[in-house]
């Protein structure tokens, strides 16, 4: 049952942790692969899809897009939105405007970046317990079901708190909450996949087990995984913020979302400090979820049928 | 919002506010409140920084707040006049063996909240509780025998000199516990106290002092209710009830504005710039920012150069940290804070300027200095947080060709570096344990400051025999000059740069008189009405 | 989220008292040992780690004196090797002592018993406000499939899981506090007001239990803007699955046969389709509960509402160890028992699911 995989609560992942045994008899066809074409065209994912392309070249291009450096103390403290400065200053009379640009080259890479660790990580270990089984099967899959049961946000919050508070060290405390969902996605692929003819076969002619896993399976396993890689970036982004919003994360004088809402928060009076930034993280958030749901309505068929398509 | 961790670096915070505008505070013994009256509910909105209501073990802010208000101590200040000890349970005092004894006499007057008379007793078990708990606020009698000569007699003596002592006893940490209830209740004053008393849990719900209100309800992470003392000794409570409540700090503005009798003490001066309707009090914080310069050549090549430090110096542009810390910040002189007895006058200023900086540091000989700067991240004080405060000191340094990397780290990881002195150039302020000049002899060359900088006896002999002198002078004239001198020294010689002391605001509804703040306890209830 | 979900499978067998007894012991088991894990891997990140617990106690002059610090090691047990604190933390466990907070000193199990009810009534609140919204529109989207209504929710239902919590928090703050002044700020009752005697510790509900109405109307209007900013990003979520659930069963041959019958569309909803549809809503309900209950953290940060998860917060940042272990127990014994009884629900529900 996957009452999970559309649950998109909380600090989890929203994937479907226990999409193991109901994904497998699910794996993508080429057929099913070729359906997923159409799914660019819906209109939800072709707006998300523009919007993430936005943040992509104001990532890029911040430096010749911002009309000031994000950090120089320069104007008025706490000038309201106007011609000259677009989304006003903060209490250090920084562009509040540059900085949220600038904000684009921290969330945005690094909620990509982490995603793709915990996503090798978790899959790769889920694969391994998957196809061995026996001991293995049990160590890694009791050691994801304890950072499953653990809870996400508090577990981060003591592994920024514990290792210091920083960045990297959040960024870190997000995949070590994030990579469970891919070991269970993942093992339960391979488990459907190992019984197959074509993987016994490939045994048969003498196929080692990680080269079997390689060329066999991989391409298999591959499909869903990385469309619960799309949907978990969202996630991983608001997990991120929040924790710098808390001040595990980013630190002054960085020029990161969550930190600028926290900044925010302090001078309310002066709504502008907070908004934009949150608006921006939302943005970018519910463009990822756009695009997300729709490849989640074509991956999971039975979410599909559910849903009425 | 975040709320963060306060107390940690603060040894405690002491000292007071140098005022614009309000008048100071009555001494606690004038006569009763004008607007004393029944009925009337007082509510303070602090950013909780609240572990313990017990005095042996309290030491942070709202709790200083709250104790100052349920205990009597033997000596208190004139109101936010640090440089002034007045009298509370003891009426008189006299220094004795060179400030080696203290000999204090209590009020007879005085009685606790039951109505039992305060006695000598009371006050030596007390004092001696705070010690053997080794808990944080144990260092403040360390090396101290108390005594009593007579039910209203109480002796310290102690092996060294300690003129500081009188400025020490207000610390409400010191305040007077009623011994036979507390001792019913698992106190001990005994040299195990620190594994065998167990009161601290009774005194989080009950209070056991002699001061002008008890305690109703206490909760660490919500609100305190203090309710008046209806056998105070004292002048009669101006509040029949107190409600001190966990507010963050950009809120409580907008509750003052909304408020009847209402006190915000956390906000910054920026925070409170939108505010109308209130009073906005503020003053200059006693926690002394400061950049060391390592004096050690192991731990930098660079930094320890007497003309780089000298050059480090120029490079700083002071009124422009002024800025940053906001209205009521001002430059700090030398480590000694500006309200206290031995502070160097405002024209010992260091100060800015670039083309002598410049010159300083082609003189050192190093071409393109690159160094990397410490400070906790994540952390604040009176508003400024010290990422912020870094960025701007490495955008004056640049000014004078000095490159120095930002290197913060958290704050427990960092007081880790600053404690081994391996920072080439840290960024630190000091909180005062209590507000007298001695508490700054840890920033001479071998003391616990100086060491963090690198900066051992051997290398400073002569500043080193200075300090030891300036520990034990009795005399108020003489113990002002040779502070000074001291930190004339130190700002010559050292590897120290003070750069400010931020703002300390209080916001409160207009109808409130004697709103001032107070480095202490944050604001003074038994002044305030 | 959901530990037990892999476990059910669908083969055709009926409950039997036998099963489910097994059923129980071999999940209360495995919750067991999950429960212990937890303890262990806290321990680990939070000693295995440059931060040191005295320094975010102590004071600087007092960290500077190795007396009081070897005291303060002393009474939280920090001097003895890192093996024996963890299996003297487990020997306590076992005796239900959750060890004394190294931050305000208290027993944590105390502690957790004050921030609990507080986090309870905000994720009650918020679930039950949720829940009423995202049903209806759910039900309205599912009803109105692949019309402009439909098209709007599921949007709107996007937006609502992508605004991070914290800066809805904010925005609600600033229009309705600040701005317009209709609610109070933080806090869980007015300043000075003495909270109803403790029942269960869950203000709204002890004031009413005491008959005490005007306390109960103040304890909700600070109620309110802290669980309709929680409650926001749980709309989403019941949106989605109240759609895809009322669907699923619209398809079922008996709703055909209703319609053909004639019944009016509302009745044939209501009877036919909201029903079945209803128990798998509230299980889901139960698992967006047990997510609310850890996910309050930001929100009780920005409206100092005194819970769990600003308790968490707390812990978190002064390293108070015992304390952070017995938060990460707490909401993971949550998780594992709402996991059960929602294993449990499906089996009810559905009786060609297995219990394994």
């Amino acid at each position: 049952m996957s009452i999970t995989s559309t649950l998109g609560v909380g600090a989890r992942p929203a994937g479907s942790p226990d999409s193991g045994s109901a994904a497998t008899e699910e794996r993508l066809t080429r057929s099913d692969r070729a359906a997923l074409r159409p799914s660019w065209r819906q209109p939800l994912a072709l707006t998300g899809g523009a919007i993430l392309l936005g943040w992509v070249v104001i990532a890029i291009f911040a430096p010749l897009i911002a009309p000031h450096p994000p950090n120089l103390q320069f104007a008025a403290p706490f000038s309201p939105p106007s011609r000259r400065y677009l989304f006003g200053t903060d209490e250090l009379g920084r562009d509040v405007l540059s900085r949220v640009l600038y904000g684009a080259r921290i969330s945005l890479p690094l909620g990509a970046l982490l995603v793709l660790v915990a996503m090798s990580i978790g899959s790769l270990l889920g694969a391994a317990a998957g196809f061995f089984g026996g001991v293995i099967d049990t160590v890694i899959m009791r050691l994801a079901d304890l950072f499953f049961a653990f809870p996400g946000i508090i577990l981060a919050m003591a592994v920024a708190a514990a290792l210091g508070q920083s960045l990297t060290h959040a960024v870190l405390a997000v995949i070590v909450v994030s990579w469970p969902s891919y070991a269970r996605l993942s093992r339960g692929l391979v488990l459907g996949a190992r019984h197959s003819e074509y993987v016994a076969s490939a045994r048969l002619f003498g196929s080692s087990g990680w080269r079997t896993m390689w060329f066999e399976l991989r391409p298999n396993v591959a499909g869903p995984i990385l469309v619960l890689a799309a949907l978990d970036v969202a996630n991983a982004i608001l997990l991120l913020a929040g924790l710098s919003f808390l001040g595990l994360g980013a630190q002054p004088p960085a020029a990161e979302w969550g930190a600028m809402v926290s900044e925010g928060a302090n001078n309310f009076s002066y709504w502008w400090i907070g908004l934009f930034p949150g608006l921006a993280i939302s943005t970018v958030v519910l463009a990822f979820n756009f695009v997300g749901d729709a490849l989640r309505d074509l991956l999971d068929p039975r979410t599909a049928r559910m849903l009425g398509k | 919002m975040n709320r963060r961790f306060f107390s940690v670096l603060a040894a405690s915070t002491s000292g007071v506010a140098l005022l614009f505008g309000a008048a100071g505070g009555l001494p606690a013994s004038a006569a009763s409140h004008p607007a004393a009256s029944g009925g009337r509910t007082l509510v303070i909105d602090n950013s909780f920084s609240l572990v313990t209501a017990d005095p042996g073990h309290m030491f942070e802010n709202t709790g200083e707040l709250v104790d100052n208000a349920m205990y009597d101590t033997l000596v208190t200040f004139d109101g936010n006049n640090f440089k002034k000890v007045v009298p509370l349970l003891a009426t008189s005092w006299q220094v004795l063996d060179g400030g080696r004894k203290y000999v204090f006499h209590l009020d007879p007057k005085a009685k606790f909240s039951d109505g039992t008379p305060v006695t000598s007793a009371d006050v030596v078990w007390s004092e001696q509780r705070l010690v053997n708990l080794k808990g944080n606020p144990s260092v403040l009698l360390g090396g101290e025998t108390i005594t009593a000569e007579g039910p209203e007699t109480v002796v310290f003596t102690s092996a060294q000199p300690n003129p500081a002592l009188p400025y020490i006893l207000p610390n409400p940490s010191t305040g007077v516990l009623e011994k036979s209830v507390v001792t019913k209740h698992g106190g001990t004053d005994a040299a195990d106290a620190s594994t065998k008393d167990t009161a601290e849990n009774w005194l989080n719900n009950h209070s056991a002092g002699s001061g002008p209100y008890v305690m109703s309800s206490f909760n660490v992470s919500s609100q305190v209710v203090l309710t008046a003392n209806p056998n105070y000794w004292g002048p009669k409570p101006a509040w029949s009830q107190v409600v001190v409540r966990n507010v963050n700090a950009p809120e409580q503005g907008l509750d003052v504005e909304r408020g009847t009798y209402e006190v915000g003490v956390d906000m910054s001066p920026s925070q409170t710039k939108s505010l109308s309707g209130v009073q906005v009090v503020g003053g200059a914080s006693p926690n002394v920012f400061f950049l060391f310069t390592n004096d050690n050549p192991k731990v930098s090549k660079v930094t320890s150069n007497k003309d780089f430090q000298k050059a480090v110096r120029y490079a700083i542009n002071y009124k422009g940290l002024l800025q940053l810390a906001g209205a009521g910040a001002v430059q700090s002189p030398g480590v000694i804070p500006t309200a206290y007895n031995g502070s160097l006058p405002a024209s010992a200023d260091s100060s800015y300027n670039l083309r002598l900086a410049k010159s300083w540091l082609a003189k050192s000989g190093l071409k393109h200095p690159a160094v990397t700067l410490s400070y906790p991240e994540s952390f604040q004080s009176n508003g400024i947080d010290f990422g912020d405060l870094a960025a701007r000191v490495q955008q004056d340094l640049q000014q004078a060709g000095i490159t120095a990397t930002l290197a913060p780290a958290s704050l427990t990881v960092a007081l880790q570096t600053y404690r081994a002195g391996t920072e080439q150039i840290g960024l630190w302020y000091w909180g005062p344990d209590f507000p007298e000049a001695a508490d700054y002899l840890n920033f001479a060359p071998g003391a616990l400051v100086g060491l963090r900088a690198g900066w051992t006896a051997k290398m400073d002999p002569g500043l080193v025999a200075l300090a030891g002198r300036a520990a034990s002078v009795v005399n108020p004239a003489a113990r002002q000059a040779i502070f000074q001198t001291f930190q004339r020294d130190l700002n010559a010689q050292g590897p120290f740069v003070t750069l400010v002391q931020g703002a300390q605001v209080v916001v409160g509804t207009k109808n409130l008189h004697n709103l001032t703040p107070n480095g202490l306890w944050e604001v003074d209830l038994r002044n305030l009405y | 989220m959901a530990l037990a979900a892999p476990e059910l499978s669908r083969r055709a067998r009926r409950v039997t008292p036998a099963g489910l007894a097994r059923f129980l012991a071999r999940r209360l088991g495995t919750g067991l040992v999950l429960v212990v894990g937890i303890t262990l891997v806290a321990f680990v990140i939070t000693h295995l780690v440059p931060g040191n617990p005295a320094a975010a106690t102590l004071g600087q002059t007092a960290m500077s004196d190795p007396t009081i610090v070897k005291a303060w090691d002393h009474q939280y047990g920090l001097d003895k090797p890192v093996v024996e604190q963890y299996l003297i933390y487990l020997g306590k466990l076992a005796e239900g002592n959750l060890g004394i907070s190294e931050h305000d000193n208290n027993p944590v199990l105390s502690d957790l018993g004050q921030h609990i009810p507080a986090t309870l009534e905000l994720a009650l609140f918020a679930i039950v406000v949720s829940t009423a919204i995202g049903v209806s529109l759910g039900l309205l989207a599912a009803v109105r499939r692949g019309r402009t209504a439909d098209g709007v929710i599921r949007i709107a239902s996007l937006a609502g899981v992508s605004m991070p919590t914290f800066w809805v928090a904010l925005v609600l703050f600033i229009v309705f506090f600040s701005k317009l002044g209709w609610f109070p700020s933080g806090g869980r009752l007015d300043p000075g007001v003495t909270p109803p005697a403790t029942i269960t510790g869950m203000y709204t509900v002890d004031a009413i239990l005491h008959g005490q109405w005007s306390l109960f109307v103040q304890a909700l209007q600070h109620l309110v803007l802290p669980g309709v900013t929680l409650g926001i990003f749980t709309i989403g979520t019941m949106v989605r699955f109240t759609r895809a659930s009322v669907l699923e069963v619209v398809n079922n041959d008996y709703v055909r046969a209703a319609r053909a019958k004639g019944l009016p569309e509302w009745t044939v909803v209501r009877r036919h389709v909201l029903r079945p549809a209803l128990l798998a809503i509230t299980t889901v309900a139960g698992l967006a509960f047990a997510n609310l209950l850890s996910g309050t953290v930001l929100v009780e940060n920005i409206y100092g509402w005194p819970g769990i998860g600003e308790y968490a917060y707390q812990s978190a940042i002064n390293l108070d160890l015992p304390a952070i272990m017995g938060v990460s127990m707490f909401v993971a014994l949550v998780y594992i028992v709402i996991n059960l009884l929602v294993d449990l629900a499906y089996s009810l529900l559905d009786p060609r699911i297995e219990l394994r």
